[in-house]
């Protein structure tokens, strides 16, 4: 096999794994080293699936002993095996480097033998390029499930980030799926990276709270918002929460009760899913507010991440962005990816499906930017009784639409995390609304300069004390009174599945 | 901003083009306001044209540029600073005069005059930093590299505004060890940075003898990455118009993975025809 082809297979294999960005580091070149980091990212190429290329995303072998359903290269599947010699690999990333083709190396593999067996040749490889090459440009390591403790904090020490992936929304799904890959095996890395870089799950003071004072509270931006039930529209929304049985992995850590990765709690609605619980948690973006990044961290400077599959098992939405948050809050995650399954042959243990379900995905995405940027959380996108994303609309303004209690906003005088709950602005046009009005008095007819979408926003805000004119003068310059009429206003035109439809969720430089 | 000035109108203020100039014509610019007349436009100057009985030409001083730099530096900060840069390498039309403009409302109210979107200066000023800004970092992961047979490095773009000025410190300290050059050649110019000296902008660049060798390597890798970008793309997402919407094609032509498959890959400069492939 030449170059060419064993690259070929060798990326094919790992080319499902969504994780791209090489954002978060700022490791220095040292003098006579090769390379840095760029804080912000950088993309090298955009594949013809549309996404960043940024990074060498090789599996260092492709065959494995293990059998996960929705993989190519399970051991039950009929593929070209193929595997670098880590030297080999070591020199193909100097060179696509020097030639400005990439950012750094994603490097995962197959399981050879036993965990510690594979994660020992992963970080040859990452040793190498670190000591003898002196490469300080980006590395991604996969931790293999099952690595020891000492081998994953090796990995923190030569990697930028590292991943560890969860894969199935359910501790019954993995086993279902993956039956090869426990709960702890998984967890266990997870937590030993989170205080490896020095975090401490916040220990959950649970105050039992009525659940009418519970809605809607919780400090900034959900404190800057009106303490006011919703309407009629939800009914019982803070009271049924229960998680539907089985959903659910046993998430305890932010509430400091027990170990992860418990596995047992299948027929008990996870205690995350308590809307007690939750209420009382921060959400993700005030959580972070208070963490420090330091880019130049001796380890793993831009932290771990995890990837679901999503449509490979029966999970609902809610329950997956449930687990997101908690992801995020328990262990110091710095993204949840979502990969929509793409049916890869006809595994009897997988649903059958034509296509990936990418507009799912999409939705998904645009769920955890709110939680990470706009200061929601998840029981206010989802709750049972809505347990899925409405595929053809933004989930903020699907909350929107739920809230419309909450609007007009008055941009003059917004709070930015109370101008963060309009649709159509985002962190950056809240901030260039918070910059530009302490110039001089907002105009409407300028917004779209600040990067709001006027389209949507117009029916959420005054300027001035003065409406915006709507376009739509038959029905009055207000809908806010009339959510069916405004819905159709804020359907995404064709319902497009792309990134693009949506500019205020910048897709890039998402760290 | 436009328009030939009629002649009771402040004279433009010419400089030569470079980036030290344009500062030679803003001080020149911030004293006519001190003085309390309206601020001249800014133009580069242009080779033989009727306007320049009207407009008086910045001497440029690099001294005297250099200590405007500090001094706005000072009052204004390295993030405001990189701002006017990266408008001033933009290729907007009336960006000269639109920052002298704001240099001037910045150095009498703070820099905060920076934000005051609703001011046309401004806000012209913002965009194209902005386009010049997301021009250099969308370049900078779009250069390649070829190993030319003296083991230096070689890599031609072709880019709307001036971006070498902007990724130049990039480069150097991502590639501190090679000696390569970046080759601007829509305005013959580059970017040449040696291991263990500070990279220069040099004029009038042109490569001697024509297409320099490659080194041995060089195409078996290009195919190699070629073969890698092939693969990574899951077909059951293609999304052509979304891969062009984030790389427009104007940027193609140096990029082998878009190269068309089995054609010679392109050789730096692009438009040599004969590879030895
Ligand atoms: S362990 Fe599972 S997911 Fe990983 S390569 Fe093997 S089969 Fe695929």
């Amino acid at each position: 096999m030449n170059l060419t082809d064993k690259i070929g297979v060798l990326a094919d294999a790992a080319k499902y794994d969504a994780s791209c960005s090489t954002a978060g580091s700022a490791r220095k070149n040292a003098p006579g080293g090769l390379g840095n980091g760029a804080v912000g990212g950088i993309c090298h190429a955009w594949a013809a699936d549309g996404r960043c290329v940024a990074l060498l995303k090789v599996l260092l072998s492709n065959a494995c002993a293990y059998d996960c359903a929705y993989c190519v290269n399970r051991r039950s599947n009929d593929v070209r095996r193929a595997s670098f010699e880590p030297e080999e690999l070591v020199r193909l990333i100097v060179d696509f480097y020097r030639r400005n083709y990439i950012e750094g190396v994603f490097l995962s593999s197959g399981v050879i033998g036993c965990p510690d067996a594979t994660m020992e040749r992963l970080l040859a490889v990452a040793r190498t390029l670190r000591t003898r090459e002196r490469f300080n440009g980006y590395i991604h390591l996969k931790i293999i499930p099952g690595a020891s403790e000492r081998l994953t904090l090796e990995a923190a020490r030569w990697a930028d980030r590292v991943s560890v992936n969860i894969e199935l929304p359910s501790a019954a799904s993995l086993a279902r799926v993956a039956p090869d890959k426990k709960p702890q095996a998984i967890f266990g890395p997870m937590r030993v990276l989170a205080a490896a870089s020095g975090f401490e799950a916040p220990r959950l003071a649970a105050p039992r709270q009525a659940p009418a004072a519970a809605l809607g509270s919780g400090g900034a931006p959900g404190a800057a918002l009106p303490e006011r039930r919703s309407g009629s529209d939800t009914p019982g929304k803070a009271d049924d929460s229960a998680a539907p049985p089985g959903e659910a992995w046993p998430m305890p850590v932010p509430a400091g009760k027990a170990s992860p990765a418990g596995g047992a709690a299948r027929r008990s609605p996870s205690p995350m899913m308590d809307s007690q619980a939750t209420q009382a948690l921060p959400s993700v973006w005030e959580a972070r507010k208070t963490r420090a990044r330091n880019p130049e961290a001796p380890l793993i400077p831009a932290g771990q991440t995890t990837q679901m599959v999503v449509g490979a098992s029966p999970e609902s939405d809610a329950s997956i962005l449930t687990l997101a948050e908690n992801l995020y809050l328990a262990y110091d995650v710095r993204r949840v990816y979502y990969s929509a399954f793409v049916p890869t042959g006809s595994d009897p243990r997988l649903p059958a499906v034509n296509a990936p379900p990418l507009a799912r995905e999409h939705r998904l995405y645009q769920a955890d930017w709110l939680f990470r940027f706009y200061g929601f959380k998840a029981s206010e996108i989802l709750d049972p009784t809505r347990p899925f994303l409405d595929s053809r609309l933004d989930p903020k303004s699907d909350w929107a639409l739920r809230h419309l209690e909450f609007f007009p906003i008055e941009l003059e005088t917004a709070e930015y995390g109370e101008l963060l709950r309009v649709p159509g602005i985002g962190p950056i046009s809240a901030a260039k609304i918070v910059k530009a009005r302490r110039q001089s008095p907002l105009r409407a007819a300028a917004l779209p300069k600040l990067g709001v979408v006027a389209r949507r926003a117009k029916w959420f805000i005054t300027v001035g004390g003065k409406l915006p004119d709507t376009g739509v003068p038959e029905r009055g310059p207000w809908m806010l009174d009339n959510p069916d009429a405004l819905r159709g206003e804020l359907l995404d035109p064709a319902f497009r599945a792309e990134p693009s439809a949506q500019p205020e969720l910048p897709w890039e430089n998402a760290r | 901003m436009s328009g030939s000035p009629p002649s009771d109108d402040p004279a433009a203020i010419a400089y030569d083009g470079s980036f030290l100039g344009f500062l030679c014509a803003v001080a020149d610019a911030l004293n006519l306001a001190r003085a309390g007349l309206p601020p001249p436009p800014i133009q580069a100057r242009v080779a033989e044209s009727g306007l320049f009985d009207e407009t008086v030409e910045a001497r440029r001083d690099d001294a005297r540029a250099a200590s405007l730099w500090g001094r706005l530096s000072r009052r204004l900060g390295d993030e405001r600073m990189r701002t006017c840069l990266e408008a001033f390498c933009s290729d907007f039309e009336g960006r000269e005069t639109a920052l002298a403009a704001v240099l001037a409302r910045a150095l009498a109210a703070g820099p905060a005059a920076f934000d005051d979107l609703n001011d046309p200066a401004t806000l012209l000023v913002a965009r194209a930093a902005r386009r010049a800004g997301g021009q250099a970092h969308l370049v900078s992961g779009l250069v390649r590299f070829a190993e030319l047979a003296d083991g230096s490095w070689y890599a031609p773009i072709e880019p709307d505004c001036d971006v070498l000025p902007l990724v130049a410190e990039h480069f150097a300290a991502r590639y501190a060890d090679m000696a390569f050059v970046i080759h601007d050649r829509r305005r013959r110019t580059a970017l040449v940075h040696r291991p263990g000296a500070p990279w220069a902008l040099v004029e009038g660049f042109e490569l001697a003898g024509g297409d320099p060798a490659l080194a041995p390597r060089e195409l078996e890798l290009r195919e190699g990455w070629r073969g890698y970008f092939t693969s990574v793309s899951i077909a059951q997402r293609e999304n052509r118009r979304l891969q062009a919407s984030h790389m427009p094609k104007k940027y193609w032509r140096f990029l082998p993975e878009m190269a068309p498959a089995r054609a010679a890959p392109p050789a730096p400069p692009a438009d040599s025809a004969g590879d030895p492939c």
